[in-house]
Formats: structure tokens, sequence, C-alpha cells
């Protein structure tokens, strides 16, 4: 925070001193009458500047009431100049004179809307080009689309929106974030998140350096804490071309984000209100404790052990041990104790305005939010100042500062959720006295049939003390200071300096309560407090010198050469400790336990890294119509040893634009732009830690008879180098009818080479059993993304706006190290798919067995030959027996199938379900993805938008089902468990009225009921109604009788409804494919005002 | 364009020059550890680097791996039927439906132990340039220690996978070759026994007064019994007794007698050897709790050899983990009362002390988990903070028992070269003479005296020792992590056959009480194929390591 302070105090210092004089010159009193040319009036309070030959204001004066003035100039060659409103301004020579009158021409025409018709420009990586003029793959979002929505996080709002951006939610849990997959997945299994770039600056999304920092997405998306309402423009640049500009790190795309900023004008006041309220949609229907009683013994049974009563008086419902009676006698819903409304309220105001010295626009927002779960809050405070001044004519420099203050008040763990759905229901959240009465105290036993808390959020404990007493609160500072200079040094020549600066401080303290556990008080998660506390300071330069020579008028040329440095250092100190007194003791600093045990600790560490940077980038376009960009990008950085340190990152883009074409002109009416892109490029990837270069030695924090040991802690990676990625892209952009309609289409081909895997295993004879990072592999992504913007009415009172765009990407194995393993999953473990990874094929594919119901008696768990003939042979003893079906036969897995089991298809009817039954099921890649949106607007005032968004052709593994259906051991199961199989079905006519839809028996501990089969494999296309906006525009003439410019109310519902044939909770899962999510996609429904004065 | 013209040249100079002076600024070093560069420069760092050696088997919890393996396959645990998840990948062991994803096959922690100590064997020798008050002796007394810890450590993985890589070379970089083909067992056994016979001369017989520190670090007496360990497991008998010698007869180590001397009550009985009355002296009860305590409940006695150091810095949560009262392991009461701690017949008042109280309490496994031997078990059972019971590696006891077990396997090569006069007999005496010296000191029943009946020397033999032997192993070292490797090295001895020797039989009993009831005909069945008696390669390591192959029962 010091730092930070230094930082502030410094730019302000810079602010101070580029207004003082810069040398001293022998000086001259000037004075005169400021008067109004038409009827000779003077004019009180008129400011008077001497300007010099550059525009730079150097003196200034102001006029008193009587219009005179006087002011000592430096130099009678200069100039002065005055503005007065009302008047046109005026410029005067001072030309040795001494007595200077200026009189000011009234001015005839009052201000009206200006219409700009300059093309649009736009940032292209570190070039502003007009978007007419791309080369490379570029596609930008409006954000009046997204204005209306309510997220805290602007990767929310943009899921759908824009081609070849695909979006997921990594859970439905309130505060979990989002993963960004710009050209789908390109990573076997390492990171895929894009480069953020807010105004040019690389934006550290998190403290880098230590484990914590890609502990989890949730993380990732706490800290893109940019106010909606800040944001003036997103753009994602997607091909290698365009983000060859940032090298070494844009492997994966960028998402360039660019602040509002002041207008000339007078100012502006703007206010804006979000109110949301959000709830969960019905929980998964679980089973009542009585019901679970009954599941739980039956299981127990079933696996062939006589459960003691007098040892399980959790089960016994026996009077005469009230204690246990009551406490274990009822019918808890877990997860209503632990659910409430959500209510968000988002609060932003915001003053910009500006003369053409001088621009500024400040903001503040107010965000606070309460979660659908029980604990969980957020709450940000948001400011941001953006000031441009123009110096002179040949200097000009901006500040921009942002400052955000958020807390995230979390519970101690965070899926709380899940463990509220898997509780035992028949356990009562408070606690019951032996004579049946309710008291305040938390009900948590030291350990139950479901375990003991043994420090994972996975054991047993207490969901609604946890939520009540425990949290991990997250209490973060980020400011973000940046300073811009521009030296125009001769019309062709102009030098820009970037000095920016990124200071973030976490704190993160966590409490876990000794009620929440039921632990004994010695033991080392009582009253558990953790604080850490981690600052990440990050600088970054760049030095740009830009040319622009005059060519003619056919010829465009701008060329651009910098050098750009990055440093980064992060520190982190933690302490834990427990057992303090009493459960309102909360910090660790107040007294606890602090040795005896790992899990308390005082810790701290310190991580930095260094980049530099040489680039070029040049853009030609000769007769409007052949426009070539190239760039190239050398880049050093600190995470390689000497052999792998430098890269370099080419890329070469160009456009043809037919429509310019001489022979295309008969077309010209209704063809406004028909234009051919394709790019190559070359972009590179980095590891997220640091050091890895070096075999690093640790040592132990405890002693072996009297000494502590040391021991390597990693590997020397000598080869760790960059992934490098390739990138070709061809594309058309169709624009007809003056932009009602707009089509783009891109096609294109990634290979990622050398790709990065982190945490991969290695043999473990090396002595190490994993390693950070390391280069595996090649893999390849092809895929086309098309979007198309119409407006197919336009006229006085009605606009109508369709958007549409999809997607499609397809990923290819193409290399592999010999350390990565290609095959994971068990063929005979419950639970598992197997998933594999084979050359030329896509990663993302589940194998498994075929699910064929259950067998309804012991006859059917006979073999059967292809004919459908049962098998019959002859034993030991010569009796004509059955075979009987078995699983895993003559391996060390050897079970035979018993009524009730679970039935799998013997693909080769060896009669032995085994790994040669396992076949293809399914794959988590979606053929295609997008969203659609409309937008009508009624006489400028009534506005209603729509927005969809899809996904089609991807299969996921509904293991929430399979948890909630395996009955296998002491969790709570879901309401479809009351289908299971409870009797043999003997006769044919039972066999034939027995239930479609039985499921297995329950078994506990013991069988394989729930190996990883198509039963759990559903298709997880969905089509979601993502928000409705109503708008309404209040009339601006009946705003003016209040002094307001404008005003506009609406109503927004977000995640209305999803089209799906998935019967879990929520179609849109994890990347992974894997659906673990206990909670769909909240609803949200929000109720808005902006105000502008 | 000339211009450009010229931009193109200069430019990529400008870029040679900025970058080579770039090179010292993108130089960044970790500063909260030791790059291997700036380490192996002074003594101290050596000793740290040995020290750690045996920290990471504490901190990785190999202490429990080795125990799971030296005991689980036996018959004197059983699963805790109603706990989950761990208990699963145990009961699985047990029921000999071994896959190669049960958790337990996992070997990665042994090797992180064996390329420390192949750094301190590697980068040592580094250090003699750097500190001039480092010795050559010293340097060899650390370099020994970590051939001990080594060898112990592959000692254990060649009894529980058989073949496996075999890595003799410090691994710091990724240059180096990381994947490894396994080596045969029997190879690597030989090497570990060069190893640690050549090691032994460096290594101090005592680090000084510390109890902990001579018990917990491998002196020469450890690495004897490691020694003798290996040669017994290779069948080489004559190098075994020597080995055993060097310890029995150093004078430094002596069994713990439970009584003080002053605590111990006579009793007449016959003693049928001599046909005349002897007195017999017995432990008091106060003394047997003394035993306990200082054998298991505080450690590092005069009878141990070699001792992994628990404290309370760092308490046993694996042990906790698996014997606490809801943990996944019970003592299995029935097969021990009903084959090991047989009460006496004739009520002489006395009982095995080795049985209730102090092997087990109750259905709870005693050694690691008691803090007294007297008391209700739930009340006097270790908290998890106070899990510091050291894993007992070696103790003379178990060195006597080795020494029995290889003159009986001598007087039976003997016996098979047809000498069953005197060499023989006297070699079963000696034996018979250690296997009482541990019996007596146990209070040990009759009722188990294989040799009850045996009136002279020449009433031995060499079939009935070998059992009485075997037996009594399993009652003196229960629960201390050897009872399937001794079972195993029975059976496999002269190629699982041979005149004598058990084969299959102990492996088959074990069954019986080992696995759940319907699965004891499968894993008799199983037991046949010998290559089932090593446990499959983890699933992760044939992943990484594609010139693995698995091992051969489990393909």
């Amino acid at each position: 925070m010091k730092r930070a302070t230094v930082i502030v105090c410094l730019l302000i210092g810079f602010l101070g001193l580029s207004s003082a004089p810069l040398f001293a010159q022998a000086k001259v009193l000037i004075r005169g009458k400021v008067l109004s040319s038409t009827d000779g009036t003077t004019l009180p309070s008129a400011p008077v500047f001497e300007v010099d030959k550059d525009g730079r204001i150097v003196t200034t004066a102001v006029s008193d009431l009587d219009g005179n003035y006087s002011m000592l100039v430096t130099n009678t060659a200069n100039k002065l100049t005055c503005k007065y409103i009302g008047f046109k301004p005026k410029e005067v020579l001072i030309g040795g004179r001494t007595v200077v009158p200026i009189s000011l021409d009234e001015e005839s025409v009052t201000l009206r809307e200006a219409v700009v018709t300059a093309k649009k420009q736009v940032q292209a990586g570190m070039m502003n080009i007009a978007e007419r003029d791309l080369t490379s793959s570029m596609v930008r979002l409006d954000t009046k689309e997204i204005a209306e929505l309510s997220s805290a996080s602007i990767d929310d709002a943009i899921q759908g929106r824009m081609a070849g951006v695909d979006v997921f939610a990594s859970s439905g849990d309130p505060g979990a974030g989002m993963s960004i997959r710009i050209r789908g997945t390109t990573s076997i299994n390492g990171n895929s998140q894009p480069l953020i770039v807010v105004d040019g600056q690389i934006f550290e999304a998190s403290v880098t350096g230590f484990d914590f920092a890609n502990a989890s997405q949730e993380e990732y998306s706490q800290l893109l804490n940019i106010a909606t309402d800040d944001i003036a423009d997103i753009a994602v640049l997607k091909d290698a071309a365009a983000t060859a500009i940032y090298g070494s790190k844009a492997a994966n795309g960028i998402l360039q984000i660019t602040t509002k900023r002041g207008n000339v004008g007078p100012p502006s006041v703007g206010y804006t209100y979000k109110g949301t309220t959000s709830y969960q949609p019905a929980a998964i229907p679980m089973l009542s404790g009585n019901q679970y009683s009954t599941l739980i013994l039956e299981s127990v049974l079933n696996a062939g052990v006589q459960m003691d009563m007098s040892a399980n008086p959790e089960f016994a419902y026996d009077t005469n041990n009230p204690y246990y009676y009551y406490n274990y006698g009822q019918n808890t819903n877990w997860i209503k104790d632990i659910s409430q409304l959500g209510q968000t309220n988002d609060h932003s105001v915001s003053i910009g305005g500006g003369t053409s010295k001088v621009r500024y626009r400040f903001s503040a927002g107010y965000w606070d939010q309460k979660g659908t779960t029980v604990g969980p809050n957020f709450n940000r405070l948001s400011t941001r100042m953006n000031i441009d001044y123009d110096v002179s004519e040949k200097l000009r420099f901006s500040a921009d500062i942002s400052y955000t203050h958020s807390t995230n008040y979390r519970n101690y763990f965070t899926d709380i959720r899940s463990r509220a759905y898997t509780k035992m229901p028949n356990q009562s959240p408070w606690e019951y006295t032996d004579t049946g009465i309710l008291t305040s105290n938390y009900f948590t036993p030291q350990d139950n049939q479901q375990g003991t808390f043994t420090g994972s959020q996975t054991s047993n404990y207490n969901p609604v003390a946890l939520s009540q007493e425990g949290n991990l609160d997250i209490l973060s500072e980020k400011i973000i200071p940046k300073l811009n200079l521009t030296y125009i040094i001769s019309p062709t020549w102009r030098y820009t300096l970037d000095i920016g600066f990124d200071v973030g401080n976490d704190k993160t303290k966590g409490f876990l309560p000794q009620t929440a556990t039921g632990l004994d008080w010695t033991s080392v998660y009582v009253n558990k407090a953790t604080e850490t506390d981690a600052e990440g300071f990050t600088m970054q330069n760049y030095h740009k010198l830009f040319w622009t020579p005059k060519l003619g008028d056919k010829v465009n040329l701008s060329v651009l050469f910098g050098a750009n440095s990055t440093s980064t250092t992060s520190e982190s100190y933690s302490t834990s400790t427990a057992n303090s007194a009493s459960s309102l003791l909360q910090d660790p600093s107040i007294g606890g336990r602090v040795i005896g045990s790992t899990e308390f600790s005082i810790n701290s560490g310190v991580s930095r890294d260094r980049g530099v940077a040489l680039f070029s980038q040049a853009n030609i376009s000769v007769l409007d119509r052949y426009l070539f960009t190239t760039t190239i990008r050398r880049d050093g950085s600190s995470k390689f040893g000497p052999n792998y340190r430098y890269g370099d990152f080419p890329s070469f883009s160009g456009r043809w634009r037919v429509s310019g074409e001489p022979f295309m002109k008969s077309f010209s009416k209704w063809l406004t732009d028909l234009s051919i892109r394709g790019s190559w490029g070359f972009n590179g990837n980095e590891p997220t830690k640091n050091y890895l270069q070096y075999s690093n030695y640790s040592s132990y924090n405890y002693n072996y008879v009297g000494y502590i040991g040391t021991y390597p802690t990693s590997l020397q990676l000598s080869n760790l180098r960059w992934e490098k990625t390739t990138q070709s892209n061809i594309a058309g952009n169709l624009i007809l009818f003056d932009g009602r309609i707009n089509v783009d289409y891109d096609y294109y081909f990634k290979s990622s080479d050398d790709q990065l895997f982190p945490n991969l295993t290695l043999p473990s004879s090396s002595g190490f059993a994993t390693v950070s990072f390391m280069n595996v592999g090649r893999m390849d992504n092809i895929g086309w993304e098309l979007s198309i913007q119409t407006t197919p009415v336009k006229s006085k009172d009605w606009i109508f706006n369709v958007n549409f765009n999809m997607a499609r990407s397809q990923n290819f194995i193409r290399s592999l190290s010999k350390y990565v393993s290609t095959e994971s999953g068990s063929w005979n473990q419950n639970g598992s798919y197997l998933t594999r990874k084979i050359l030329n094929q896509p990663i993302g594919s589940f194998y498994g067995y075929k699910y064929e119901g259950v067998y309804l008696n012991e006859d059917q768990t006979i073999a059967v030959d292809k004919n459908g003939n049962q098998i019959y042979t002859y034993d030991a003893n010569n009796n004509y027996v059955p075979l009987y079906m078995k699983f895993g036969a003559g391996t060390s897995v050897d079970y035979q199938f018993q009524p009730g089991d679970a039935k799998y298809k013997d693909v080769n009817k060896d009669g032995n379900i085994n790994y040669q039954d396992v076949v293809y099921l399914g794959d988590n890649n979606p053929m295609f993805f997008g969203g659609f949106g409309t937008s009508i607007t009624w006489k400028r005032q009534w506005t209603i938008n729509t927005f969809f968004n899809f996904r089609v052709g991807n299969d996921a593994v509904n293991q929430v089902k399979m948890n909630m259906e395996k009955m296998y051991d002491y969790n709570n199961q879901s309401m479809a468990v009351l289908r299971r199989f409870r009797h043999t079905y003997e006769t044919a006519e039972e066999v034939a009225a027995a239930p479609t839809d039985l499921l297995p028996r329950a078994l506990y501990n013991t069988g394989f009921n729930w190996l990883g089969s198509d039963r759990f494999v559903e298709d997880a296309s969905f089509l979601r109604f993502r928000s409705l906006t109503v708008k309404y525009q209040v009339d601006s003439r009946f705003l003016k009788k209040f002094d307001v410019r404008a005003l506009s109310l609406w109503f927004t519902a977000q995640n209305l409804f999803v089209w799906t044939n998935y019967t879990g909770q929520d179609p849109e899962v994890s990347a992974n494919g894997y659906d673990t999510g206990m909670a769909p996609r909240q609803k949200d429904y929000i109720v808005g005002l902006t105000l502008n004065f | 364009m000339r211009n450009l013209k010229k931009a193109t040249i200069f430019a990529p100079m400008a870029l040679i020059a900025l970058f080579s002076s770039c090179d010292k600024w993108l130089t960044l070093q970790p500063e909260d550890g030791v790059i291997k560069d700036n380490y192996w420069t002074t003594k101290e760092e050596v000793l740290a680097s040995t020290i750690g050696c045996y920290s990471s088997i504490l901190t990785t919890g190999i202490d429990m791996r080795m125990y799971l393996w030296g005991e689980l396959r036996g018959e004197t645990l059983m699963p805790n039927l109603l706990t989950s998840a761990n208990g699963q990948a145990v009961q699985a062991i047990m029921d000999g439906e071994i896959v190669p994803t049960n958790t337990l096959c996992s070997w990665d922690q042994l090797y992180k132990v064996i390329n420390q100590c192949n750094t301190v064997i590697d980068f040592g020798p580094d250090v003699l340039k750097t500190d001039e008050s480092f010795t050559p002796a010293k340097l060899a007394s650390y370099q020994a220690e970590a051939v001990a810890i080594r060898s112990l450590m592959y000692f254990y993985l060649v009894r529980t996978f058989r073949d496996v890589p075999f890595q003799t070379q410090a691994i710091v970089s990724d240059d180096q070759n990381l994947q490894i083909p396994k080596t045969d067992g029997s190879a690597i056994l030989d090497s570990l026994i060069e190893d640690v016979e050549a090691a032994v001369p460096s290594l101090p017989t005592s680090y000084g007064l510390d109890p902990a520190e001579n018990k917990g670090r491998f002196t020469a007496y450890g690495a004897y019994a490691l020694l003798a360990d290996m040669y017994l497991w290779k069948e080489d008998y004559a190098n075994c007794i020597t080995n055993c010698n060097k310890i029995i007869n150093s004078g430094k180590i002596s069994l713990l007698y439970a009584d003080n001397s002053l605590m111990r009550y006579q009793n007449i009985v016959d003693n049928a050897l001599t046909g005349e009355k002897d007195t017999v002296y017995y432990a008091y009860e106060s003394s047997i709790s003394d035993f306990f305590n200082k054998m298991y409940y505080v450690g590092n006695c005069d009878e141990s050899i070699f001792e992994l150091q628990r404290e309370v810095d760092f308490p046993n949560y694996d042990y906790w983990t698996l014997f606490q009262p809801s943990g996944y392991l019970y003592a299995n009461t029935t097969a021990l009362r009903e084959l090991y701690f047989l009460p006496s017949e004739v009520d002489r008042g006395v009982i095995d002390i080795r049985g209730e109280g102090v092997s087990y309490k109750g259905s709870f496994v005693w050694k690691p988990m008691g803090i007294s031997r007297d008391g209700a078990a739930l009340s006097t059972i270790r908290t998890r903070a106070t899990m510091t019971g050291n894993p007992i590696i070696y103790r003379l006891a178990e060195i006597y028992l080795i020494k029995a077990e290889a003159l009986v396997q001598q007087a039976k090569a003997l016996q098979a070269a047809g000498d069953t006069t005197g060499t023989m007999y006297q070699t079963l005496n000696e034996a018979w003479d250690l296997v009482k010296t541990i019996r007596d000191r146990s209070n040990a029943t009759e009722t188990t005296d294989l040799c009850s009946q045996v009136k002279k020397v020449t009433d031995l033999d060499c079939t009935t020792m070998d059992k009485f032997v075997y037996e009594e192993r399993i009652r003196e070292m229960m629960f201390e992590g050897k009872r399937w490797f001794d079972a195993l090295r029975y059976a496999k001895r002269n190629n699982y056959g041979g005149p004598g020797s058990p084969g299959l039989v102990y492996l088959n009993n074990m069954a019986v009480y080992g696995a759940s009831a319907a699965k004891v005909t499968s894993l008799q069945t199983k037991l046949k194929n010998h290559d089932f008696h090593y446990l499959p390669i983890a699933q992760d390591e044939l992943d990484a390591n594609k010139v693995l192959v698995q091992n051969p029962f489990y393909k």
C-alpha cells in the first residue's frame, strides 16, 4: 500500500511540475480590456491566456468587473487568446504592444448536436486503425448491448455475444467464476485463459508467483473487477496477427477493454442504479430422514454386513436412547436451511466533460451483493479518474487512476451446498436435549457414520453452523495508475511513453469454528484462524515511436517501433493458528496454538519476474484496396533458463477490399464493403510460475533428532521453453446496404506446439512426483466463426436489429511427450470414465460401459452367448451348471453379478464384463456454440432486447446424478433412489411389470453399480434465454422542466429459461465435461434506472 | 522509403545490443529458497541434506506405506467395514482384489527419499573443495548413512514389488533420462548388499549421548541389522549370522527385560529337558507395563537398533488415520487369540505379555496407539496430537530371531546334505536357545511352545523348529510391519519348495483369517500364482514411465 501512495505522490508531483515555467526570461507587463465587438460592452471575468507558438499556455490572467486585465508576458512574440461563453474564441498577436485590447465576436449560432462522419477508429493492439481497414481478426462488442445486465464481472455479460468466444460458468454456485475460451480449448491441460489488456496495459488478474494464484477461476473473476459502467468498448483479438504485438503472452487471444474518457463539453453527470433480486431454482428433491435411514440399513445389509444398532444409534430410532432419538430422528432439509433470497444493489455515478485543453471523467461505483447461499456477500467500491491534458500542440499527456476496494465475504468452504445435499437428513442442525427440547446450540457430533472432520471440505461438518459462523473473507485493494505522454516531434514522427503500475493487495481471513466441526478442543482444526496477505506490484512501461510519412494520396504507411519492459513482484505472508479460547476470537493474532502441527504455520514468500520486448509494426494501405500489416516482436523473459530465454514472434496479415476495385463499381449501390482477409502469425505462452529453471532447496519446518533437514523441492527445468502457437486465418467481410447487413466469416487453423502442461506426473523414480510445467506436445485447432448483424427495419418510429453469431472449433492432438499419460480413468472403478489422448483425435471423449438396466432375478445373471442362449458348463464335480455373469473375471477383481445389480452390455458375449466391453460414449466438445439476440426500438423511447445463447452437440457426464443415485456410502441421495431394486422379479408377469426406470439395489461400499456408463452421459446441448430487457426512455422535452437531460428506466430478467434434454441441474458444465454443479445458475430480476444531468 | 530501409538495417543491430545487456536483468533467482548452484558449499549443508532424508520419510508418510506393505496382506489386521473411502483400498488388498489404481500400490514417495540420498552421495564430495573444515572421513560417514537409508528404501521396494527401477544417480534436471526400466529384484538386492557392506566401516557406532539420535540415525548396528535382514531374504545364511553376531556381541545393545531384575517372581515348574525341578522367573504386572512404556510409548529403549523419530513437532497422523477409534484398521482378535496368543492350559497364572495390552487392546492395534498397558482402552489411547510413537524398524529381539531362522535353514541344509548328527543338532539347539531367550522374557505360555515335548537335543527337528521360529516372529513382531514379508520369505524359500519348506502353506493359512469369508477361496487360488505375491505398479507410474512394464499378474 505504501508503494501505491508513493506512486500517487509522484504522479501528482509530475502534474504540478509540468505547469511550472520551464525557463525564466525578461517579462513584459501588458494590460488591456476585453470587449464585445458588437456593442463594446466590457466582459468581466474573462480568462486571457498567453500562448506560445506550439499552443502551450504560458501565463494566464482574468479580467476584472470592468473587463480590465493585466499580465506579465514572458515573450512578446507569443499570442494572447481569450474564450468567453457566447463569443467566438479569439487570438491576438502581442507584437511589442503593452496595451492589447481584445474584442470578441458574438457567436451567432447556438450549439447543436454535431454529426461526426469520420471512420470509426479502433485500438487494434497498439495502433489505432480504422475498423474497415483491419487486416486481422478482431471482434468488438458495444457495451450498450450489455448495459442493462447485472454482473459484477464483464465476462459473465459477454457470454455468447461474440463469435468464437466461449464463456463457461464453472459452476452455478454464487460467486463462482467463468472461464473464457477464445477459439476453443487450445491446450492439452494448461491454461487457456486469454490475456486481458485494459487501456493498453496488461491487467494482472491475480497476484502471480504463488500457488494460490492459480488456485481457482473464482479468484480470477473476483479480480476482473471493472465496473461495467466504466467500459466503453470490449474487443476480442483472435488471430495471431492481431495479438502478435503482445508476443509471448498472447497465444490464447486477447480480451481488450477500453474505459470511457471525458469529452469536450459542459460537465455531464450520470447516475445508474441496478437492483437485482436473485433466487435459486428448485433444488434436487432429496430423501427425507426416514427414507434415508431405510436406504442406509438396506444398503449395509445388501453388502452383507449386519449393522450393530448399539454401535450405530444414529439409525436405531430408539426411544430408550432419547438423545439419539431426537437428534437423529429428524427430517432436515439442509438445502433449505442454507438458502436465501439473493439481493444486489449496484450504484454508479460519473461526471465527465472538458475543454479543448483538458478533458476529464470521474466515476465511482458501489456494488453490494448478497448471495443465494447463507454467508456469501460481495461488496465493492470502485473509482476511476481519467484525465487528458493537451499541454501544447506538441505535448499531450493523460493520467488515469483507478482504485477498487472489495470485500468478498465467503463461507469457509465454497462447496457448502454440495455438503448440504449429501448430509444425513435424519440429523438435526440444532441440538436436542435428551428430553426432546430444541436448544440453540448447533448439533455437530465429533463423528458419526459420515466420518470425522479431517480438514478437507469433503469431510463431515455441519453446513448450517459453517454458513452462519465460519468465514473466509477476501479483502482486496487494487490501484492502477497509468501515465501517458505523447510528444509530436514532427508531422511524421510521434513518440509516446506509457508508464503503468498495478498494485494489488489481497488479504484473506478465514475462520473455521468449532461449532461446525464438533471436534474436541485439542484438535488442530478447532477455531482455526488463518490470515494471508499477498501483495502484487507490477510496473510496465512502453516506449513507442510512430512514423507516418506522407506518401501521397494513394499510399498510407504507418510504422511503429517500440520497446517495453515489465516487472512483477509478489510477496505474501500468512499465518495459521488454532485453538483460540472461543469461537468469537477469530483473528490469528489473538493467540491460539501456533506450533505442534503442520496445520499451523507462519509462511512468507517472494517471487519476481521480468520481461523485456522490442517490437515493430507496419501498416500499409495502397489505393484503399490493398492493405498489409506486419509485426515482429522479440521477447525476453526471466522465467526461462539461458538456453530458451528469448523468442521471436512475427506475423503478417493482409486485406483486399474487392468492393473497392473499379470492376465492382456497378455494385456499389448496395455493396458497401466486400473484403477478403488473410493472416499468419506466431505467438507464445509462458508458464505462470517463476524460477522453474532452477533446482531449488527448501528446509523442513520441524526437526529430526535435533537437526533441520533440507530437501530439493524441484527439478531443474533446463529445457523449459515458450509454448508456440502458429495461427493462420482466412476471412471475409461483407457489408451491404450501408451497414444494414454485416457478415463476418473467419476460418482458422491454429497449432500449438511445445504445449505447457502443468503439474505433469513424472516417473517417480526420478525422485520428483510432479513437475510444475513441461513442454509436452502439439495440438491443432481448426474452426470457423460466423457473425451476422442486421437491421431489417429502420424507420422513424421503428428500429429492429437482429444479431447472430456461431462458431465451431475442433481440436486434434498431433504429438505427445512420452511423459503424458494417454489414458486416464479406470475400467474397474466405480464412477470412473476412461478418457484417452489419441494422436490425431480430439481430446474430451468419454469411454465406458453401456448400461442396460438391472438384473431382475438370478436367471438373468446367467451369461448368454451371441445367439441369446444361456451358457451352461460342467463344474469340477461334473455337474451341469450355469455360467453366471461376472465383472473382471480372471483379474484381481472378480465379482459375480447378483440380482439387483446394474447390468452392463456384454459387447463381446464372453460372460465377463471387463475393459473389452468399454465403448465410446460421448464427447464434450460442442459442435457449435454461439448466441443470437434481437433489439426492437419504438419511437426512440421503448426498447425490448432479448438475448439467447446456445451450445449444440456436446455430451456431459452427469456426475451429480451419479453421486445422488449411487447408494454406495452414507451420503444422502435424491428421491430417484426410491425407484431402486428392492426385491427380485421372479415370474414372467413380474418381470414384465417391472418398472422400466428401476435403479440398481443399494449396496454399501461394494459392487459395481455405478461404473462409468452411458447411464450418466447425456447430451448437454442447450438453448438458454439469457436475458430479456424492457427499457423506457423518458421524453427529453418533458425532462427539460426538471433540468434533466436523460432518464431511462428498465427491467431485465436473466437466465429465464433453458431448453435442453439434459436432466441435470444445468447443462452449462465446465470445460472438462464433468457436471459437478449442485446449483443451477440463479435467476435474476433487475430493475434499473439511468439519470443524466 | 529510404528511411524505412535504414530502419530495417539498424533495428536488428539495436536489438542485439539491447538484449545482450538484458541478460543480467532477466536473471532472477528465488529469494525464499536456495538453488542448487549455491548449495553444497558447507559441511552443515551436507548434514542438513542427510537429515532431510529421514525427515522426508516422515513427511511423505513412507512409514505408513512400509508398515502396510509389511502387515496388511497378513492376517493380523481387519478392516473396519463401516468406514468409507480409505477402508476400501485396505479391504481390497486384504481380499486380494488388488488393482493398479489402489492408492496403496503407489511407491512414489520412496523414490523421493532415494533421490535425496543420491544427492548426498553425488554432491557431498563437492563440499570438500569449498569447506576446508570438512573431512573425507566425515563425508564418508554421511555418504554411508545415505547409502543405508537408500538401501532400506530399495529393500522395501524389492520385497513389495520385486522388480523396480533402480536409480543410483542423483536426478537434478530434465536433461537427464527420467524414464528408466525395471531392474531384476535379485540383482538389486545383490547391489544393495554390496553397497551397505562397503558403507558399514564408515558408519559410527554412536552419535553421542542422545538416544534419539543413536536410534534415529543409521549407526553401524543399524546397517548390520539391515544386512542381516537382506542376507536372510537372499538366503545367504552364513553372512546373515555373521552380521547378527556383530550386533549381539557388541555389548552396546541389549534385550529390554520386563523386570529391572528386582521385579521378578519365581515359579517352580518341570523342566522337561533335564527332568529336574527348575526355577523360572516371570515378570510382575507392573514391570510389564514399564516394559511397554519404554519400548513402545517412550521409544529408543536399549533394545532398539533403528527407529524413526516421531515427535510432537511432527506426529504420526497416518497411523492415526489407520488405527484411531473410528479408523479403518482393527486388530483381528479372532486370529490372534486362536493362533498366537493361546492361554496357558495349566493355570500357572501367567500370560504371554506380548498379547493383550501390548500388541493389541480390545480390537485396537496397541503398539502404535497405546499410552499405557493398563487402564481402559479408550482412556489410554493416543490422540491425534500425541501420535509420537516411533515406528521401530529393527530391534535386537528381531536380530535374535533372524539369527535363529538362519540357523534353522543351515540345519536344514545340513540335513539335506545327509548330516543328521552333531553339527545339525548343535545348530538347531543354538536356534532353540535364541527362541527361548525371547520367549522367556515374555512369559510365553507352554501352549505355544512347539518344542515342549523335546527332552534332549536330538529330539529337535528342522521342520518343527522352522515353524517355531516363524510363529515366534509373529508373536514378537506383531504390528511392527513385518508379517507379510516373513510369510513371503518362508513361502518363496528354495524357489517355493524344497524339503521341509512350507511352500504356500503359511500363505494359504493366512488367507483364511485375512480375507473376508467370501473371498478366501479366490484369494487362495490367486496365491498359487507366485507373481501375485508382489503388488502391481501403480497406474500413474505406468502412464508417466512408458518403459515400465506392469508386473506379470496384473497385466
